[in-house]
């Protein structure tokens, strides 16, 4: 690492490099940088997983809960999705247009919003995370 | 040409019809079940959508999200490869609905073929040989009565039937109650349609089929012939092209049948027409219609030099067929072994896991058509086909001792497979001589090795 590190320049060169070789997202931090790239492609064109990854999942932590698409169609949120706001269980947050139908997304807990991962409009698969909730209030109305 | 074809399917078949539109310059869209994610098709496509979770009914055969895939990934046709929905009119006339372009024949033609006993009817009429047999039956006494004018053997079957099930064979009256019974039940299970008929069974009958093709201007050919008579109950274990039972003169005439029961479907695109053969009397009699690409496709592309799936794509597209019956040559001989994930041990038990060591022989001659890499998960939600090892030579024995060195060069660990029965099948004298039929493994083989 140059003292150039975290210029705007670097960054730039940084970002050619990850589309150059289809890296969709990459994480660092130096003495006084932290910083995530992340590639702006269509989730259905971002790169497959190797066959030879040792079968990585997206961990959940027992304080974080993703809400997930059940279904293939473009994302639309029905609701102001800002992190920080209070989700209730059962609230409907947005829907899945697919083909002939729309389906609800519909908040399986309670929980505060802690990061969008999807834009309003885009296509969205089964099975792909969408919101990441804190679970931490999940069991308040027992 | 299109310009992007989304496949509706999964395993060989899926990689097979990417390989095709990748060589044509079409971009593909492989849809997966979320325990497909990381197979080859789908890290091979130019875009991939999950469509649902690992049950085929919820990902593989859920119309809904594979159309929205198809749509928001702006596909303009979809290939259903075989099985799945493949032959499903309901699915050809929702593409259409969705101007999405269905690679394969119409609704009209896939319904035509798909009730048996229509297609049986239709044959008739358009003057194809069929075996005696009923039309649909209510009950157990029809058989009865139709045995006792044909004479035992004979044989029940599903008029949604194919793939061997719903199939019985029954050999004198007092079995036909139970057996009836049993198809009966299957045939509702598998197809959700228990409607039975009973033909006449013929006895040491070989399978023959014909490859046929046809455009949207009305031209159709056919291909030569597979004979797949080598057969576990009624499943296909391996093919072979040309069959050393046809003389030229009987291939022209099976040929010129089946081009006739095309048309009389108006049928377009890639279909095979089966046949019993019966060699004493050197008679043909029609089975059934498959109305899609079949797994056994590759021994007639070696034979004669084409690529079908490619013709699949150019005829969707509206293209005139590339060949007149005049231009298609058969040379050489071509062998495929159909090796799954079972273990003949077993009864041919289906067998999962993860493929821990993986050899693929080469050499002149070969060509093995599978998804495995080393490290693969063999699933049990779906078909056991691992991998299709089909050798190419001048004539039937260069083709056999490729086969035999090939599949004693292959390595497949981590699951238990059908690669040392093959081995085993491929010394067998009946075998070697082509004396075979549709029940040789269970009569002739089986009394040579022990059960199978």
């Amino acid at each position: 690492m140059t003292e150039n590190v975290g210029n705007l320049d670097w960054v730039r060169r940084l970002a050619t490099t990850l589309k150059d070789h289809q890296i969709y997202q990459l994480s660092m931090e130096t003495e006084d940088v932290s910083l995530t790239l992340k590639a702006r492609v269509s989730s259905f064109q971002a790169p497959a997983p190797s066959v030879v990854d040792p079968g990585e999942q997206e961990v959940e932590e027992a304080d974080v809960a993703l809400i997930r698409s059940e279904n293939v169609g473009i994302f639309r949120s029905t609701v102001m999705l800002s992190p920080g706001t209070l989700i209730k269980k059962g609230e409907k947050l947005g829907v899945v247009e697919s083909v002939s139908l729309r389906h609800d997304l519909v908040s399986d807990r309670t929980g505060q919003l802690l990061e969008v991962l999807t834009t309003d409009g885009d296509p969205v698969e089964y099975g792909q995370p969408l919101l990441v909730l804190s679970s931490e209030e999940r069991d308040t109305s027992v | 040409m299109f310009k992007k074809v989304l496949i509706a399917n999964r395993g060989e078949i899926a990689l097979r019809v990417i390989r095709a539109c990748k060589e044509l310059g079409i971009a593909t869209v492989a849809i997966h079940s979320d325990v497909d994610r990381e197979t080859l098709p789908v890290l091979t496509a130019d875009e991939r959508v999950c469509v649902g979770p690992a049950p085929a009914s919820r990902s593989y055969l859920n119309i809904p999200q594979i159309l929205s895939a198809a749509v928001l990934t702006e596909a303009e046709a979809i290939h259903p490869g075989y099985g799945f929905l493949a032959e499903r009119a309901e699915f050809v006339e929702i593409c259409g609905e969705h101007g999405l372009t269905f690679i394969g024949p119409s609704a009209h033609s896939i319904r035509m073929m798909g009730d048996k006993s229509v297609a049986r009817k239709t044959m008739i009429e358009s003057g194809v040989p069929v075996l005696p047999g009923t039309g649909d039956i209510a009950d157990v006494k029809a058989a009865a009565e139709f045995g006792e004018e044909h004479g035992y053997p004979v044989m029940i079957k599903a008029a949604a039937g194919g793939g061997g099930k719903g199939m019985r064979v029954a050999h004198d009256a007092s079995e036909l109650g139970r057996l009836f019974d049993q198809a009966r039940n299957e045939a509702e299970s598998a197809f959700g349609d228990g409607r039975i008929y009973v033909e006449k069974f013929l006895a040491r009958a070989r399978h023959i089929e014909f490859q046929v093709f046809a455009d949207k201007f009305g031209n159709v050919v056919h291909l030569g012939e597979r004979d797949c008579s080598v057969q576990r109950r009624n499943q296909k274990l391996i093919e072979e092209c040309p069959s050393l039972v046809l003389p030229e003169e009987k291939r022209a005439e099976g040929g010129r049948i089946a081009v006739e029961a095309a048309k009389a479907c108006q049928y377009e695109g890639a279909g095979t027409v089966e046949f019993l053969y019966d060699e004493k009397s050197a008679k043909f009699y029609f089975l059934e219609m498959n109305t899609r690409i079949q797994v056994e496709h590759p021994v007639t592309e070696e034979v004669c030099g084409v690529d079908l799936v490619k013709e699949q794509l150019r005829v969707a597209a509206g293209e005139k067929l590339s060949w007149t019956q005049d231009q298609i040559r058969m040379t050489g001989h071509a062998i495929e072994c159909r090796i799954n994930a079972e273990n003949p041990d077993e009864g041919f038990a289906p067998s999962v896991g993860t493929i821990s060591r993986l050899h693929f022989p080469g050499g002149p001659g070969v060509r093995i058509d599978s998804f495995l890499t080393s490290g693969s998960k063999v699933q049990p939600f779906y078909d056991s086909l691992l991998a299709k090892v089909i050798t190419y030579g001048a004539d039937r024995d260069e083709a056999l001792a490729r086969m035999r060195r090939v599949l004693d060069e292959m390595i497949v660990e981590g699951v238990s497979t059908t690669t040392n029965f093959h081995r085993r099948l491929l010394d067998n004298a009946f075998f070697l001589r082509g004396d075979i039929h549709t029940t040789f493994v269970e009569t002739e083989f089986r009394g040579a090795v022990g059960a199978v």
